[in-house]
C-alpha cells in the first residue's frame, strides 16, 4: 500500500476537542505597546535596508562612471582594439549605396584596362549595370575577366555606416565631420614621382570592387606625365588591418581637400588605379555605385588641381587627413 | 457604520500607529483562536498572533479596501505565518476537531457510524496543507463558502469547489483505509 507512505500523514497530528481559550489566556498574550514597538522596530529596519540598499547602489553606479571616465586603455590594448574594429570590417562607404540585387564585382586580379570608349582623347570605361547578382556580369572591354559568384561580396557582411544619409555636397559634410575614426592610422604627403608610372612598390590597391553604372575617362600613366604635369598628386595610406571599403561618388564628391590658406574646398580630377600590373587614372568619374574592397593598408592617389602641405582631405567623414610633407 | 468606523481607523493607521490598537483589541481573540486551532503549543500560538499583527501594522499602507472584512486581510497573513512557523520550526501540523466537526463530514461523506468515523479522522492526516485549511475553516470552524474565500484570496465558487473535491479524496481514502 503506497499510498500510506505520505509525508502528509507524517507531519499531521489531530487534536480531538481542545478545549476552548479562556478569556484569561486570551487576555494574557494581549500586548499592543509590544506590536507597536516591533512595528516600529520592522519599519525602521525596513527603512535602513532600503537606504543601504540605495546608498549600494550609488556607489556602485558612480564607481562604474569613475571608472569608465578614468579608464585609459594601454598601448597593447588600443592596438587590439584597433585590429578587433578593423577585423570587423571597417567601411569607408555609404549606407544608402548597397543595392545587392543589381552589383557587379570585379576581381583585382582581372581587373579591366578599359579601351573601347574614348572621351576627350581617353579611352572611356563602362561597368554595366546587372540586373542579376547570380549572372555573370560582362563589362565592355575584351580583356576584361569577371570574378565568379563565389567572389561576389556580400552586402550583410558587418560595416560601420559613417556617413548620415542626406549630406551629399561637400559643405554638409564638413560641418557634420566629427568622428574621423581613421585619423591615427592615416598619413598624408605630396607625391611627386619622376613618372606617375612609378607607383612605389609598397602601395595597396583594392582587392575587388562592387559597381553599378560605373565609367570614367581612361588615362595612362604616360598620358598623366605628359599632360598633368601641373596637377598635384597626394598620397594618402591609411594603415588598418582587416577589410576596409571604401566607396566613391561621381565625380568624387565624397573626397574634398581643405586648402588651408583659404578654406577653398576641391574635389580630385583624377584618382590612381592599377590592374594586371599597369597603373592607370581614372578621370572624370562617375558611378551610380562604386566600392572599392581592400584587405588591410590601402592606398589613395588622388590628384587636384592644386594641393599643398596644410592642407586636409577629408573622405566620407570617416578619414581627415592633413597634407604634412 | 461599524464598517464605516473600521475603514476609518484603518486609515488612521496608516499615519498614526496608535489608532490600530481598536482594530487589534477587536480581532486579537479571533486570530488567537484561529492560529491555536492550527499550533499545539498556546505560547507559540500568542508568538505566531503576535507576529501577525506586528505585520498587519507594518504593511497598513499596503491594505487596500475590496469590499472584504478587515479580518479577512488578517487571516491571510495568520496562514502565512502559520506556514512559516512549521517551515522554520520542523514541529508536526495540528489539525484540531471536534465532535461537531467530524459528524459533519461525516454526513457529507456517508460515514456515519462511530467505526466509520474513527477511520475518517485517519483520514484527515492524509490532506495537503491547503486541503486540511478548506476543510477545517467549512467544518470545524463553520465559516460560510465566502468567507473561506476571502481567507484563501480565492472566489465562493472556487472555495466550494476545492472543498468538495477535499471531500472526494477524503471519501476515496476513507474507502481505501477502511
Amino acid at each position: 500500500m503506497q499510498f500510506f507512505k505520505t509525508n502528509n500523514m507524517k507531519n499531521n497530528k489531530i487534536l480531538e476537542n481542545r478545549p476552548e481559550l479562556t478569556n484569561e489566556q486570551i487576555m494574557q498574550g494581549m500586548d499592543f505597546s509590544k506590536i507597536k514597538n516591533n512595528a516600529a522596530l520592522a519599519k525602521a529596519a525596513l527603512l535602513k535596508s532600503f537606504i543601504i540598499k540605495g546608498l549600494l547602489g550609488i556607489i556602485v553606479i558612480s564607481s562604474g562612471v569613475f571608472i569608465y571616465k578614468n579608464y585609459t586603455p594601454s598601448s597593447h590594448e588600443k592596438q587590439q582594439s584597433v585590429l578587433h574594429d578593423t577585423a570587423k570590417m571597417i567601411d569607408i562607404t555609404e549606407k544608402d549605396s548597397f543595392v545587392s540585387h543589381s552589383d557587379t564585382t570585379i576581381d583585382k586580379k582581372s581587373s579591366a584596362i578599359p579601351e573601347n570608349k574614348t572621351v576627350s582623347g581617353h579611352p572611356k570605361v563602362a561597368y554595366p549595370l546587372s540586373t542579376d547578382t547570380n549572372k555573370i556580369n560582362t563589362i565592355t572591354t575584351d580583356n576584361t575577366k569577371i570574378i565568379t559568384d563565389e567572389n561576389i561580396i556580400k552586402d550583410n557582411e558587418p560595416y560601420v555606416d559613417t556617413i548620415a544619409k542626406n549630406q551629399n555636397d561637400a559643405d554638409t559634410r564638413l560641418k557634420s565631420s566629427s568622428n574621423y575614426r581613421l585619423n591615427r592610422y592615416t598619413k598624408c604627403k605630396l607625391w611627386k614621382p619622376r613618372s606617375f608610372c612609378d607607383i612605389p612598390g609598397n602601395a595597396k590597391f583594392a582587392n575587388s570592387y562592387d559597381v553599378d553604372n560605373a565609367e570614367y575617362d581612361y588615362v595612362s600613366c604616360q598620358d598623366a606625365d605628359k599632360n598633368m604635369a601641373a596637377m598635384k598628386a597626394v598620397w594618402i595610406t591609411i594603415n588598418v588591418s582587416g577589410r576596409t571599403r571604401l566607396q566613391l561618388e561621381s565625380h568624387l564628391k565624397n573626397i574634398t581637400l581643405i586648402k588651408s590658406v583659404n578654406g577653398k574646398l576641391l574635389h580630385p580630377v583624377m584618382i590612381a588605379a592599377v590592374a594586371d600590373g599597369s597603373t592607370f587614372f581614372g578621370e572624370n568619374f562617375k558611378a551610380k555605385k562604386f566600392v572599392a574592397h581592400y584587405n588591410g593598408q590601402l592606398d589613395i592617389f588622388l590628384f587636384f588641381s592644386e594641393a599643398e602641405i596644410g592642407d586636409t582631405i577629408i573622405i566620407n567623414n570617416f578619414i581627415k587627413a592633413t597634407i604634412l610633407e | 457604520m461599524l464598517r464605516e468606523n473600521e475603514k476609518q481607523q484603518i486609515e488612521d493607521s496608516k499615519t498614526n500607529s496608535q489608532c490600530f490598537e481598536p482594530l487589534y483589541i477587536k480581532y486579537y481573540e479571533q486570530i488567537l483562536k484561529f492560529v491555536y486551532r492550527r499550533i499545539e503549543n498556546l505560547d507559540d500560538g500568542r508568538e505566531v498572533t503576535s507576529v501577525v499583527f506586528t505585520k498587519a501594522l507594518t504593511n497598513i499602507n499596503k491594505y487596500k479596501d475590496h469590499g472584504f472584512p478587515f479580518s479577512s486581510w488578517l487571516y491571510r497573513i495568520a496562514i502565512n505565518e502559520i506556514t512559516q512557523f512549521y517551515r522554520d520550526s520542523n514541529k508536526i501540523r495540528v489539525i484540531s476537531v471536534d465532535e461537531k466537526g467530524i459528524k459533519n463530514i461525516a454526513e457529507e461523506t456517508g460515514s456515519q457510524k462511530n467505526e466509520q468515523i474513527s477511520t475518517l479522522k485517519k483520514a484527515l492526516l492524509y490532506l495537503s496543507d491547503e486541503e486540511s485549511m478548506l476543510i477545517e475553516l467549512r467544518y470545524f470552524e463553520g465559516r460560510p463558502f465566502s468567507e473561506v474565500g476571502q481567507i484563501l484570496d480565492i472566489t465562493e465558487t472556487n472555495a466550494k469547489v476545492k472543498t468538495y473535491r477535499v471531500l472526494d479524496k477524503l471519501k476515496n481514502i476513507y474507502a481505501k483505509i477502511d
